[in-house]
C-alpha cells in the first residue's frame, strides 16, 4: 500500500498472496509463468538454480510479490543492465472488475500477436484490472559480479568519474552515487573508502572482462587520487540489496521521493535538491542513478516530525518543478500516513491524460479497483 | 458502413491546402503504388495523403474525420501481414515525406526521429558517436520507424537486444481526431499508464506516429560471426538450445536450411556450403574477452551436436556477405520459383525440431517445396512456400498449407506472429490464440485511443470481412504472389 494516494473512496484490500504457485518453468526456454502471489525471492531463487534470473527488483524482495512489483513496475539500480519490469514480461492473464478473466502475449519470447496488454497493465498501479499470472522471459546469470566502492571527496568527483566510465564505454550493470547520511543506513562498504561520497559500481559478466573494467577503474581512480575497494564474499549482494531497501524500515514509512530526469541532468537535480531542501534545514539522505538520470531522496519519520504537512507539500512540490523543467518527473515513491493526501505523489497528469481517463472508463468504469490513487486520482 | 469513401472535389481543395498540391495524389493511375505492400492482399485507395510534419498530419485526419472517410497509415509499405492496405479504400496517410532525424543527443544516448526515417539511416547517423539503434529488421535499408513502431518490428538482432518496443522510450502520435499528444518521455518513466508499450505493436489501428525518441546502444567492442554447417537439421536445431542452455545468449543465432541455402548461393554467393541441409549464422557482440570465450564454447558446442564445420568470419567483409545472404535470402527466392509465401510463426526454442518435422509433412502432402529460414535464438520461424500462381488453385493452397503450419505453431505453445503482425493475413486465425473475452479486452484500447471503426480498418481483429464491401479492387485471398524483393 506504499506508492499512491489514498483511496478516494471507502474500501476493501484485496491480498493476492494465495496465488503462489508456479505454473511452468522451462528453463531451456528461459521463460516462466508465475501466478501474482508468488514474492520476488522465491522466484528467483527457483530460477538460479539453474543459472538463471528474472529482471525485476525490489524492496523486501522475501515480502515483494510479483503482481506488487509489476503494478507500480519501479526501476531497480540495475536497470542499465536488466532493462525496466515492462520489459520482461512476455504474457499476462489478469482479472477484471466484472470478473472476467483474459489473457495476452504467450510464453515465447517473440510475439506480436495482438495488442501488447501486458504494457498496459504493468505499471499501472492495479487500476484497469487485477495482475494475476505472468509469464517471464529469463536471462542467465552472469558467472562474474563484482562490487567496486570508490570513495569520493564530493558528489561532482563521484559524477566527473561516471562520466568517464561512460566515456570508456565500460558495461556497468548498475552505478549508485550515495551520501554520507545514507552511507551510514546502507552497510556493505569498507570503512577505509567512507568519504562524503560513495560511488559504487557493479560489473556483471565474463571474469576477464569483468577484471579488466576493474583495472580500467582502478586506474582512473588512481588518476583522481579517490580510493577504492572491493566488496568480497556475498557484501555485494548484501549492498546492493540494501541499495533497493533505500533503508525502509518495514512498516514504517519515511518520505521517499525519486526524481527521474534526462542522465545529463543528473547533477542539476541533485543540486536542486540539496539548495532547496537547506532552505528548510531539512538534508534527506540522497543517492543518484547518474547513468539513469535517477535521484532518489529520503527522509526519516523522525525527520518528518520536525515540519508541518504543508511544508513538505511544498518541499515535494518545488522539487518536481525542477525535475520537470528538465524534462523529467518526481514521483513520491513511499510517505508516512500524516502525509497521505498532502503530498501530491504524481503531480500534474501528462499530456495524453485525457486517453488515460477514457482508459480507466473502458476497464474500470465504476472506478472499482484503487480508485483515486494513481496519476490524476484515476 | 462509411458516408463516404471517394473525396469529393471539396476534400481534396481542402488537403491540398493543408500538404501542398502536390503531395495529394488522386489520379487512379497515381493511386496503383499505393495499393499494395509485401503481403498478399491489395486494394485501391481512393486519395493518398503524404503530410510533411506533426501539424500537417493533425489537420489531414480532422479532415478526413469531418468528411467520414476511412484512414489507412502507411510507411515505406514493406508490411508482410497487410497493415498498411487501405480496406474498405478511402484515405492513406503516408508518411514517407517526414524523414528527418530531430536530434542525435549522443551523451544521453536518444534520437528524436520522424516516422519516415529509414531504420538504418538511424543507425548510420549515430556511427560517428560510436552507437547504433538495436531493432534491425532484415528489411533495415527499406522500412521505416513509423512502420517499425506500427509493428513492434523485430529483426535478427533481438534475441540479445529485444524488439522495437523496448528500444522506443516515447512516441509524439496523431490520434484519429487529430489530436497531437506525447505517450511517455524520453526517461523512459512517465508516470501514468504505458500508452507508448500498448500503441507500439497495434499495427496503425490507434493512431499514427508522428515523432518518435529512440533509445541507442554503445557500438559493440567486438563482433564475431561463426557459420556453423550440419547435415541434418534436427542437429543444427540441437545446436541452438544446446548453446542458450549452456548460458550464452548470442547477439543473433539464424537458421537456414538447405532449400533457402540453395536459393542464396544460386543468386547471392554469400559463402554456404550448397551441399549442407542446414547453417546456423551465429552472431557474438560485446566485450572482446566475453566474445572469444563464448566464440570458443559456441563452436564447440556445434561440433559435439554434430556439426560438419564450424568456420569464423575472418574479416568485417566476410561477415557482411555472410549476412547479405541471410538478409537477401527472400529476395533470392525469386530466383527459384516463380512465386513464394512467406510465414511467420514462434514456437518454443526447444521445440523446433519437431516443428520443423511437421512443417515438412504439410508441404509434402500439399505438394510444394518450403525453404526454412529462422530467427533460431527465438523460436521464430519463417517458413517459405514455393510455388507457381498459375497452376489453378495453387495460390488457395498455399494459403491452407500455411494456416496448417501456424496451427502446428500455436498447438507447440508458440506464436501466431513474431514480427509480421497479424493485420489482414491472420485476423481470422486470432480466436485459436485468443478468446472473445481477451479479443474484446484488446477492442477496448480502440475507443481509449478515439479510433472509431473508420480508422484502419478490417485489421487485426476477426471477422473483419465486413469492411471490405463497397470494394471494387479488393483481394481478399491470395491472388497475386509477393512483390519481389519482400523481407523476412
Amino acid at each position: 500500500m506504499g506508492l499512491g494516494h489514498p483511496p478516494d473512496r471507502p474500501f476493501k484490500v484485496m491480498d493476492t498472496r494465495a496465488l503462489n504457485r508456479v505454473l511452468e518453468y522451462s528453463a531451456e526456454d528461459m521463460t516462466a509463468t508465475v501466478e501474482a502471489g508468488v514474492t520476488l525471492a522465491e522466484f528467483q531463487h527457483m530460477v538460479a538454480a539453474h543459472g538463471q534470473q528474472v529482471g525485476l527488483e525490489s524492496p523486501f524482495p522475501h515480502r515483494a510479490t510479483i503482481g506488487g512489483i509489476l503494478s507500480t513496475a519501479v526501476a531497480g539500480p540495475h536497470r542499465g543492465a536488466l532493462g525496466l519490469p515492462r520489459d520482461q514480461v512476455i504474457g499476462i492473464r489478469v482479472a477484471h472488475p466484472d470478473g472476467l478473466l483474459t489473457k495476452a502475449g504467450g510464453r515465447v519470447v517473440k510475439n506480436v500477436t495482438g495488442y501488447d496488454m501486458a504494457k498496459l497493465y504493468v505499471g499501472s498501479l492495479g487500476t484497469l484490472a487485477v495482475i494475476v499470472e505472468a509469464t517471464f522471459k529469463l536471462t542467465p546469470l552472469p558467472p562474474t559480479a563484482r562490487t567496486l566502492f570508490i570513495g569520493c571527496g564530493s558528489m561532482d568527483e563521484g559524477l566527473a568519474l561516471t562520466q568517464r566510465i561512460t566515456e570508456a564505454r565500460l558495461q556497468v550493470a548498475a552505478c549508485e552515487l550515495l551520501d554520507a547520511v545514507t552511507q551510514a543506513r546502507i552497510p556493505g562498504a569498507d570503512a577505509s573508502v567512507q568519504r562524503r561520497w560513495l560511488l559504487a559500481l557493479e560489473f556483471w559478466g565474463n571474469a576477464a572482462a569483468v577484471a579488466r573494467q576493474c583495472g580500467e577503474v582502478a586506474s582512473m581512480v588512481r588518476e583522481q587520487s579517490a580510493v577504492m575497494a572491493e566488496a568480497t564474499g556475498p557484501g555485494g549482494q548484501a549492498f546492493w540489496d540494501a541499495v533497493r531497501d533505500k533503508g525502509r524500515v518495514f512498516g514504517e514509512p519515511a518520505l521517499i521521493v525519486r526524481a527521474q530526469t534526462l542522465p545529463t541532468a543528473t547533477r542539476k537535480m541533485a543540486t536542486e535538491l540539496q539548495r532547496i531542501s537547506n532552505e528548510i534545514r531539512l538534508q534527506p539522505a540522497t543517492s543518484l542513478r547518474p547513468l539513469n538520470g535517477t535521484v532518489y531522496a529520503h527522509w526519516t519519520p523522525t525527520g518528518i516530525r520536525q515540519a508541518e504537512p504543508a511544508e513538505w507539500a511544498a518541499l515535494v512540490a518545488r522539487l518536481r518543478d525542477a525535475a520537470r523543467s528538465e524534462g523529467g518527473s518526481l514521483v513520491v515513491e513511499d510517505a508516512p500516513w500524516a502525509l497521505g493526501g498532502v503530498v501530491d505523489v504524481w503531480g500534474p497528469p501528462p499530456p495524453s491524460f485525457s486517453v488515460m481517463q477514457r482508459m480507466k472508463q473502458q476497464f474500470d468504469p465504476e472506478r472499482l479497483l484503487n480508485p483515486g490513487r494513481f496519476v490524476g486520482r484515476l | 458502413m462509411f458516408n463516404q469513401r471517394d473525396p469529393t472535389s471539396a476534400l481534396i481543395r481542402d488537403l491540398q491546402a493543408v500538404v501542398g498540391k502536390s503531395y495529394v495524389v488522386h489520379a487512379p493511375e497515381d493511386l496503383l503504388v499505393y495499393e499494395y505492400d509485401c503481403s498478399i492482399d491489395r486494394e485501391h485507395p481512393s486519395i493518398v495523403v503524404l503530410p510533411g510534419n506533426s501539424e500537417e498530419v493533425a489537420a489531414v485526419l480532422k479532415l478526413a474525420a469531418r468528411a467520414g472517410m476511412p484512414v489507412t497509415p502507411r510507411g515505406a509499405g514493406t508490411g508482410i501481414s497487410g497493415g498498411a492496405i487501405p480496406v474498405g479504400r478511402g484515405m492513406v496517410v503516408a508518411l514517407t515525406r517526414m524523414t528527418r532525424i530531430l536530434d542525435l543527443d549522443p551523451v544521453n544516448r536518444i534520437a528524436v526521429v520522424e516516422p519516415g526515417v529509414i531504420n538504418l539511416d538511424v543507425t548510420k547517423a549515430a556511427a560517428q558517436h560510436g552507437l547504433f539503434y538495436a531493432p534491425d529488421p532484415s528489411s533495415q535499408k527499406a522500412c521505416c520507424i513509423g512502420g517499425n513502431i506500427a509493428e513492434n518490428s523485430g529483426g535478427a538482432h533481438c534475441l540479445a537486444y529485444g524488439l522495437t518496443t523496448n528500444h522506443v522510450l516515447a512516441i509524439e502520435v496523431a490520434l484519429p481526431d487529430g489530436d497531437v499528444v506525447w505517450l511517455g518521455d524520453p526517461t523512459g518513466l512517465e508516470p501514468g499508464y504505458d500508452l507508448r508499450g500498448v500503441f507500439i505493436g497495434s499495427e496503425g489501428t490507434l493512431g499514427i506516429v508522428t515523432k518518435a525518441v529512440l533509445r541507442l546502444l554503445p557500438a559493440p567492442e567486438t563482433v564475431t560471426t561463426l557459420l556453423a554447417v550440419f547435415d541434418q537439421t534436427d542437429y543444427a536445431s540441437a545446436a541452438v538450445s544446446a548453446v542458450i542452455a549452456a548460458g550464452i545468449v548470442p547477439a543473433a543465432v539464424e537458421m537456414m536450411d538447405r532449400l533457402a541455402i540453395q536459393a542464396v548461393e544460386a543468386s547471392l554467393h554469400a559463402g554456404y556450403p550448397k551441399d549442407a541441409a542446414a547453417v546456423l549464422l551465429i552472431e557474438l557482440e560485446g566485450l572482446r574477452e566475453t566474445v572469444a570465450e563464448q566464440a570458443q564454447a559456441v563452436a564447440a558446442i556445434c561440433e559435439v551436436q554434430n556439426a560438419r564445420a564450424v568456420e569464423v568470419a575472418q574479416s568485417a567483409e566476410q561477415r557482411e556477405r555472410l549476412w547479405a545472404g541471410r538478409k537477401g535470402v527472400a529476395g533470392a527466392f525469386g530466383s527459384i520459383a516463380p512465386n513464394y509465401y512467406i510465414l511467420d510463426g514462434v514456437a518454443p526454442r526447444t521445440k523446433l525440431p519437431e516443428v520443423l518435422r511437421r512443417v515438412e509433412e504439410i508441404a509434402a502432402r500439399y505438394e510444394f517445396p518450403v525453404a526454412n529460414v529462422l530467427h533460431a535464438g527465438d523460436g521464430n520461424l519463417h517458413p517459405c512456400i514455393l510455388f507457381d500462381d498459375r497452376v489453378p488453385g495453387a495460390d488457395r493452397r498455399v494459403l491452407e498449407a500455411g494456416m496448417e503450419i501456424m496451427r502446428v505453431c500455436i498447438d507447440a505453445g508458440g506464436a501466431l506472429t513474431g514480427e509480421h503482425g497479424v493485420g489482414i493475413e491472420k485476423q481470422d486465425c486470432m480466436a485459436w490464440v485468443f478468446s472473445e473475452d481477451d479479443l474484446a479486452a484488446m477492442a477496448k484500447l480502440r475507443p481509449a485511443f478515439g479510433a472509431d471503426a473508420k480508422f484502419n480498418p478490417g485489421k487485426v481483429f476477426p471477422g473483419a470481412r465486413g469492411e471490405w464491401e463497397g470494394s471494387t479492387g479488393a483481394r481478399r485471398i491470395m491472388e497475386r504472389a509477393l512483390a519481389a524483393g519482400a523481407y523476412i
